[in-house]
């Protein structure tokens, strides 16, 4: 058994193997992409199941689950659903969000705020409980880094 | 003050030792919406699991996690007794109690992550479990059981988020 520990995402490296998991969240994660983009472009459409159902040549059941879950759709099941919906086609783009800078790592800015804030009170109030305070914000810091 | 200004001076409260921001694992994905874990939902979605079937397992929770806070459009069903199987958000019973769950449903995952809404576009995750281990209805209350009493631990006195629509709680959803 493999004990390569799956601490992060990285790009492929030479010939080394990509651990399967690292395969599996990059799966997912298209599976879910592509699902949000059958939905987002289904919303837009205004049509309704039923619609698409007869536009498609499905019962509304089928078309119902292929709405409600990110399955692992077909290549020919995703050009017909795009193409039922919207008369467009999926793109080919290729993208490599590996390479994109790092711009998801702050805290959402009303808990920077509070966070920032409630040092500051701590910091003019009690030096014994700026301690730990202080701590504990490093580590939410770190683990927002993480 | 409102609910959801309530738990979100909460959240900052709890944040750094019993709750944990968690944003996307791609450096570049967006974020307009708001995950938060405990300290239990942390460790299943960083730990350095090895690269075997758990840890396969535990790669594709965190995809379907990251897919919530990176905006994504999501099924979501607020009806228990009426909903398609492989949604990933859902009301679970009873409806009154305001816990949910994200599920990942695919085979490469099977985990269920409990918790709650605390404001729009904003997520709890106090509790998961492995979908095989939830077989009995006894099994489904206790983990909600479980999860209720985190959020007391957590949050109490403060009540969990309610909605009067779907609207309240997510952007880009569908009704499943």
């Amino acid at each position: 058994m493999s004990t390569y520990l799956t601490t992060g995402l990285h790009k492929p490296i030479g010939n080394e193997k990509i651990p399967e998991s690292m395969l599996n969240y990059l799966r997912i994660r298209l599976r879910q992409r592509i699902h949000s983009m059958i939905l987002r472009e289904f919303a837009q459409s205004g049509l309704s199941q039923v619609d698409l159902a007869a536009r498609l040549g499905k019962p509304p059941r089928v078309i119902h689950r292929w709405l409600a879950s990110p399955e692992n759709l077909r290549l020919s099941t995703l050009s017909d659903l795009v193409f039922g919906i919207c008369g467009g086609e999926p793109s080919d783009a290729i993208e490599h969000p590996l390479d994109a800078p790092q711009t998801n790592r702050t805290l959402p800015p009303w808990l920077a705020d509070r966070l920032d804030g409630d040092r500051l009170h701590e910091r003019t109030s009690s030096p014994a409980k700026n301690a730990s305070t202080k701590a504990n914000a490093d580590v939410s810091y770190e683990f927002s880094a993480a | 003050m409102s609910i959801d200004e309530q738990i979100k001076e909460r959240i900052a409260g709890l944040h750094g030792h019993r709750l944990f921001y968690l944003p996307p694992s791609m450096p570049g994905d967006p974020c307009p919406r708001e995950l938060y874990v405990s300290k239990e939902v942390w460790e299943a979605v960083n730990e350095p699991w090895a690269d075997n079937w758990m840890g396969q397992r535990h790669k594709a929770f965190r995809a379907v996690l990251d897919s919530f806070t990176r905006g994504d459009w999501l099924s979501i069903s607020e009806n228990p007794d009426n909903k398609e199987p492989h949604t990933t958000v859902a009301r679970v019973r009873p409806v009154e109690d305001e816990i949910w769950d994200i599920r990942c449903p695919a085979p490469e995952a099977m985990i269920r992550c409990f918790g709650a809404f605390g404001g729009f576009d904003l997520f709890v995750c106090l509790t998961w479990q492995y979908r095989e281990d939830l077989n009995t209805n006894e099994d489904w209350c206790n983990e909600i059981e479980r999860c209720k009493s985190e959020w007391h631990r957590l949050f109490d006195p403060i009540e969990r988020f309610r909605g009067a629509s779907l609207d309240e709680y997510l952007s880009n959803y569908w009704p499943a």
